[in-house]
């Protein structure tokens, strides 16, 4: 018996090498008989094991075909309670098989594999599928870089602990070793102990399966972290200074003022951060006016309420305008082009001073008598820029640029300040911590950094994301920063520490953009599977899904009291939501998952059609008007 | 668009020229070719004609593919990817595998170029591997170096997470540093920010100091550096470009004779070449005249 052995490894190694006349040869000396069943009543010895799964799976390049397919068979065919749960560990073992293929080199068959199979997948995965497409060759596997994403990453999967059960016996007593081998490897699979639940909102599923970089039980835990996300506790010697100008100065509203004044001072809440800002000077005591007056003006946007949008197109770019910002005052626009210039418009001439002509109820008018004035020129980069942002008291501008730097920018001289350089590579977005001093920067090599205004080189290093972070926001109490990414995640990180706290999953296509409330408790975030989506931070749950636009979202932006949120996007249409109301699910009624997606929101207040301006940047201003920047386009 | 294919001279010979003047595709938008359908399809069908045999006597070892291909790109809607050079319509097809419908015309050409530029380098980079292992021919051993020679410089990808994760770990564990009670603007050191002057004026006298009152002439202080003066005391301020210039006590000292005419240039930058005079009164610059004085007929920086 011990004689077998041996000869039988060295006709499966003729045999797989291609030695056919050596094989035939050996096989007529050696009197080799191979084994055609494995019985596992036999004594369980490990070169006979290895032996038949070298010659029936290995050896054979239709192996992962079949295998597959007769996987995909027992799951379409199983009961529809444990259908929807089975599907979901399809598509990793669909991913690594076609990997495995072609790390083999089996060109052929990986080709074939890839085209039989690949329509079950296009409606969660297709950008992913034909990514991964493009890999034929067993180097491609190792630069792709979504290839090398799903190879040292484990795939989360969420199941019953009964699907579980099934699935795992069937692929046992079936013998699919190769199978089972990537389902050891490269998938993680949380059992909990739940019945299978038959009407699963279908769109929870990008939400419980996928890359996070973390196991997914882990994820629930993680999101669990103690965030202390109250107001930045009152600069009282700051707001008695105040006090004392008003009462000084005395102007016409001095009452309504105090007033004001005495809303924002209040106790510090229980979870105010504890992070250092530069202290405010008298210089901005005449701005810090000029808030509280807006404050007091500031139009109550409700549901019911009627919302007042002005929207500016810019004609004549020729698809070279990357990027659009309004000031916190709303008083000047910072274009970012491909050129590397930066253009500045001051728009405060007659629009904010109390021009009534140029505002419409429930409709955007471009304002015909404005033609901005002369643009200023910022020159200084070296690559299209992609990002700017002001600073809160407007005499600074930080701009990003594919050139791998964020500049700053005096507004009071026009020119260019420091250039901080830390990143190797493009540098998506930036943006300002609401109390100045600290701005982040979003760059293509998966990272986003924190930068202080005089330290060239970055302080905190946030890494986590599996792929390119598209977005960055700070909290609005200035020691949280939340990144948006190509992963289809969005991950709040703590700045002090600079660890992630909070992982938000649930997005089917990559987060262009994301905003927070004013109350810092709510965010929502948007991007290529062109829904919005309104998260609650504490917890990490997603609250509602809004459905509605129909191409990617480029703009979000909650109204100043967070009883809104606006958005904006490459459909030419801005739309308004409604935060505040809670979805009711339509109870018995069969959910139809192919048309699930067609259905608008019931949140929707306002679609908002432009006819050709995609809406690159939407800001509320202190008055709770909504401002729309966009560039005409004629494709 | 007139990218050479180095491998197909036979698209030319065939048909002398290419089947479509280049600047026609490119201005031409898709969708108003679609009003004349007869006469691109009779474009279509010649060049069908014209290339397959043009390509059946060619020794390329692809042929039946590339026939393939062809007939593939004419059977499709794309009107101007028919009337393409071989290699264009090859790069449209590829676009089109990858699901990629919406492309400007230009990135066709954009792609050849690239291509063609990248085969280059790395076919020349093969040639002297050949000639170094005393080859005559290039063989693929000598291509497969070439390439994994370029490919740390070129087509890098971000670092992988682990080493990421490292080094955060370390650059995250040193705490916020504190604010500065400082009042003004909070920058970074001089040296590190764009704010310092990088221009030195200087000055053209063809009269005694007294009398003049000629232009100030502004030269950069990169020709200040290159203009080497072994005998002049005043290396020191020939340094770096960039450099902050109040640390150059020389030039001022050359302002210092002609104040009043300085005073009225206009400035250019809003760093404060203005506070050089000033700066000129508090340093002794008695000495430095003199020395301005013996050079001033001989020195190269005067035009």
């Amino acid at each position: 018996m011990a004689q077998e052995h041996p000869d039988r490894l060295v006709a499966a190694y003729l045999k797989s090498r291609g030695y056919r006349q050596s094989e035939a040869t050996f096989k007529k000396e050696a009197v080799v008989t191979p084994p055609t069943t494995w019985n596992g009543r036999g004594e369980a010895s490990i070169p006979d094991f290895i032996l038949f799964y070298n010659e029936s799976e290995a050896s054979n390049p239709n192996a992962y075909q079949r295998s597959y397919e007769r996987l995909r068979k027992w799951v379409e065919d199983s009961i529809d309670k444990y259908k929807m749960e089975l599907r979901k560990v399809l598509f990793p073992i669909f991913v690594h098989a076609y990997l495995d293929l072609v790390g083999r080199g089996l060109r052929d068959q990986a080709k074939s594999f890839i085209d039989s199979f690949k329509s079950d997948h296009t409606e969660f995965y297709g950008q992913d599928v034909q990514r991964l497409s493009a890999v034929t060759e067993p180097h491609h596997a190792t630069e792709n870089e979504l290839a090398q994403t799903y190879r040292s990453n484990r795939f989360n999967v969420q199941m019953s602990r009964y699907s579980f059960e099934l699935l795992l016996s069937y692929l046992q007593d079936n013998k699919f070793m190769l199978i089972l081998r990537i389902v050891n490897e490269h998938i993680s699979i949380f059992v909990e102990n739940v019945l299978p639940d038959a009407a699963e909102d279908d769109d929870d599923l990008a939400a419980q399966l996928g890359l996070a970089g973390q196991p997914s039980h882990q994820l629930e835990s993680f999101n669990k972290q103690k965030l202390l996300l109250g107001e930045l506790p009152p600069d009282i010697p700051f707001l008695t200074d105040l006090e004392r100008t008003i009462k000084e100065e005395a102007p016409s509203d001095v009452n309504e003022l105090l007033e004001e004044l005495q809303k924002v001072k209040k106790e510090p809440s229980a979870d105010a951060p504890t992070i250092a800002y530069p202290p405010k000077r008298l210089l901005d005591i005449p701005a810090a006016i000029e808030e509280l007056r807006e404050a007091r003006n500031r139009v109550q946007v409700t549901p019911m309420s009627p919302i007042s949008i002005c929207c500016y197109t810019f004609h004549n770019t020729y698809g070279s305008l990357q990027s659009l910002r309004l000031s916190p005052d709303a008083s000047m626009i910072a274009g970012g082009f491909a050129d590397s210039f930066i253009r500045l418009w001051d728009i405060d001439t007659g629009l904010t001073k109390g021009a009534n002509s140029a505002r419409a109820d429930k409709s955007k008018d471009v304002v015909s008598s404005s033609d901005l004035g002369p643009a200023r020129r910022l020159v200084g980069h070296a690559g299209p820029v992609y990002a700017t942002s002001f600073s809160a008291d407007q005499r600074y501008l930080i701009s990003c640029s594919e050139d791998q730097t964020a500049r700053l920018w005096s507004l009071d001289t026009y020119t260019n300040l420091v250039a901080y350089k830390g990143h190797n590579y493009p540098v998506w977005d930036v943006d300002f911590s609401p109390q100045g001093w600290y701005f982040a920067t979003a760059s293509h090599d998966k990272t986003a950094r924190l930068w202080s205004c005089d330290h060239i080189y970055p302080l905190r290093i946030f890494v986590g994301h599996l792929s390119d972070v598209d977005t960055v926001k700070f909290h609005p109490n200035g020691s949280y920063v939340l990144t948006g990414s190509t992963d289809r995640t969005s991950r709040l990180w703590d700045i002090q520490r600079g660890e992630c706290v909070r992982v938000f999953k649930g997005h089917n296509g990559a987060v262009q953009t994301v905003a927070f409330s004013p109350d810092g408790r709510t965010m929502a975030s948007a991007g290529e599977d062109h829904t919005v989506m309104l998260w609650d931070i504490g917890s990490g749950k997603r609250l509602k899904k809004l459905v509605g636009h129909t191409g990617m979202v480029y703009g979000l932006e909650f109204s100043k009291d967070g009883t809104v949120l606006a958005s904006g996007g490459a459909d030419n249409s801005v739309r308004i939501w409604d935060v505040k109301k809670a979805e009711t699910k339509e109870i018995g009624v069969k959910k139809d998952h192919s048309k699930a997606l067609d259905r608008p929101s019931q949140s929707l207040l306002g679609a908002y059609p432009t006819k050709r301006t995609p809406i690159y940047d939407l800001r509320f201003t202190r008055t709770n008007i909504l401002m729309a920047l966009g560039a005409f386009t004629l494709d | 668009m007139t990218v050479p294919s180095m491998d197909d001279p036979s698209t030319q010979t065939s048909d002398g020229t290419f089947p479509v003047p280049p600047e026609t595709q490119n201005t031409v938008p898709t969708a108003s070719l679609s009003s004349t359908p007869q006469l691109s399809q009779l474009q279509s069908s010649s060049t069908l004609t014209a290339t397959p045999t043009a390509h059946s006597g060619h020794q390329d070892g692809i042929n039946p593919e590339t026939a393939a291909l062809l007939a593939a790109a004419a059977a499709h809607g794309r009107q101007d990817a028919v009337q393409l050079p071989r290699d264009a319509k090859l790069v449209s097809l590829m676009l089109q595998g990858m699901g990629i419908a919406d492309y400007e015309p230009r990135v066709i050409p954009q792609l050849l170029e690239f291509m063609h530029r990248y085969v280059l380098d790395i076919l020349g980079d093969a040639q002297t591997y050949a000639e170094h292992a005393n080859h005559n021919t290039i063989t693929a051993d000598d291509v497969r170096i070439a390439i994994e020679g370029r490919a740390a410089h070129s087509f890098t990808s971000p670092p992988r997470r682990e080493f990421l994760e490292a080094v955060a770990t370390k650059k995250n564990a040193v705490p916020l540093p504190l604010i500065p009670e400082k009042f003004g603007v909070r920058l970074p050191p001089e040296r590190h920010t764009l704010t310092s002057t990088n221009f030195q004026i200087s000055v053209k006298r063809a009269n005694p100091p007294s009398s003049s009152r000629h232009p100030p002439s502004f030269v950069s202080s990169n020709s200040m550096a290159g203009a080497s003066h072994p005998t002049s005391p005043n290396g020191r301020h020939m340094g770096a470009p960039g450099t902050n210039s109040r640390a150059s006590p020389q030039a001022p000292g050359r302002m210092g004779a002609n104040t009043p005419t300085v005073a009225q240039a206009p400035s250019i930058y809003s760093a404060p070449p203005p506070m050089m005079p000033t700066m000129t009164a508090a340093k002794p610059s008695a000495g430095n005249d003199d020395d301005y004085d013996e050079e001033e007929g001989d020195d190269p920086m005067v035009q």
